[in-house]
């Protein structure tokens, strides 16, 4: 038992000491942990509160989000360097508008209810803070390779949360799943209303600020000692 | 005159109370977020959000009837609105810059970096979003839009007032900034959801 233990604890020590060594190209998919989007950042936090009713609808956002939102940050970003905030700001808006157009009338082939699934938090992704964040951070620090990586760990870190607490809410409140019976009983609809939104978000939101904590806490241990 | 102003009264205050654009809706909230450390930036950046809104809103209504009967409305009236919203900052920059007495000027000065992120939220797009679906008069467009702004205005000062309470107290370190915020505007949230009783379209 005690060999047991020593062979755990030695393993667990070769462990720290290989992700402490690589941190700088963990760096690059913090978006889906210590820079989450939504519960590290506070960005794209309406959609993910009020529109995470069901599944179905969270899965409209996220795929929103990855034809929208990752598209024109990375033009934005790449194409507008010398531009000013002010019409970087308009130039992001007026693209998102523009590549909202077809993905939206895409979406509605698949799902012809879009407007009663998400209403107006799929167009709300048009002006969302993430995008001039995002490209805030890539052009003014001169971040130039890594771009894509990390937009793709954002939008997939966006994506994990708004679909478990879509399925989540939609479970608690329905008792279906993706518009399917699952024989579950439903809590109450009120878990529908923005509220609970709010409520879940900000719980999960100091659970992985802990979870971060405490991680960043035993990689740095015994380079501190 | 009186049904007219009384019109434009009631949505107003519907707008700001009971489908307030933060506590009801969460439009606007990562601004909010960001500016809850000065109250005196947040109080002009709501200002300059519930004009931006209020003026948009009239031409956002008059491009909306062509839309009405449109097979893809709902994917073309984000761009259209964007537009709008890209013609209405030019003039009110515009309009700020001729300004020249110089103790507005300089005010003015301050306030004008602001003005683009003011334009360019969701608290703005989202208010003319919804008064376009729900298909009001010009009148109840306006004073939806104007109490929108009006009540984005409020819930960020209540937010702000709050959080400035939370820091005086013992917060797990874990819950300190966005968690401990969002479970007090949860509470809020819920006193709303008590007052009116049923979930609000979107």
């Amino acid at each position: 038992m005690k060999k047991l233990l020593r062979k755990m604890r030695a393993r667990k020590e070769r462990v720290r000491q290989y992700i402490g060594a690589r941190q700088d190209k963990l760096d690059r998919f913090s978006g889906l942990f210590s820079k989450h989007p939504v519960l590290m950042q506070g960005l794209a936090i309406a959609p993910a509160i009020v529109a995470t009713q069901s599944l179905k609808a969270a899965w409209i956002l996220s795929v929103g989000f990855f034809l929208i939102v990752l598209p024109t940050v990375l033009l934005v970003s790449w194409l507008c360097k010398k531009l000013d905030e002010v019409y970087r700001t308009i130039v992001s808006a007026l693209l998102a508008a523009v590549l909202f157009v077809p993905v939206s009338i895409l979406l509605t082939q698949f799902f012809p209810f879009i407007s009663t699934n998400v209403g107006l938090y799929l167009p709300i992704l048009i002006v969302d803070s993430l995008i001039l964040t995002k490209c805030d951070l890539y052009i003014e620090l001169g971040i130039r390779g890594g771009r894509f990586l990390d937009m793709l760990c954002t939008g997939l870190g966006f994506t994990l949360l708004i679909c478990l607490l879509g399925a989540l809410r939609e479970l608690l409140a329905y008792g279906t799943l993706w518009g399917k019976n699952t024989g579950f009983p439903p809590v109450s609809e009120a878990v529908a209303m923005p509220f609970f939104g709010f409520f879940v978000i900000g719980l999960a939101a100091a659970g992985f600020r802990y979870c971060n904590n405490s991680f960043r806490h035993w990689i740095n241990k015994k380079e501190e000692e | 005159m009186a049904g007219f102003t009384a019109n434009f009264l009631v949505y107003a205050v519907v707008a700001i109370f009971a489908e307030n654009a933060i506590f009801s809706r969460a439009l606007g909230l990562d601004r909010a977020l960001a500016l809850v450390d000065d109250m005196g930036n947040m109080v002009t950046f709501g200002a300059l959000t519930t004009i931006s809104v209020t003026i948009t809103s009239v031409f956002t209504y008059l491009v909306s009837f062509p839309l009405q009967n449109f097979q893809n409305a709902y994917a073309w009236r984000p761009f259209i609105f964007i537009l709008c919203m890209v013609g209405v900052y030019f003039v009110i920059s515009v309009v700020l810059g001729r300004i020249k007495w110089a103790p507005i000027a300089r005010r003015l000065q301050k306030i004008r970096p602001h003005l683009h992120l003011a334009m360019f939220n969701s608290a703005v797009l989202g208010a003319l979003l919804l008064s376009s679906s729900q298909s009001y008069s010009l009148l109840q467009t306006m004073g939806f839009c104007l109490g929108s702004g009006l009540g984005f205005t409020v819930a960020t000062v209540y937010v702000a007032e709050g959080q400035r309470k939370i820091q005086n107290r013992s917060v797990p370190r874990s819950f300190k900034g966005l968690p401990v915020t969002l479970l007090y505007i949860a509470i809020l949230s819920l006193c709303i959801y008590g007052f009116t009783g049923y979930q609000l379209s979107f």
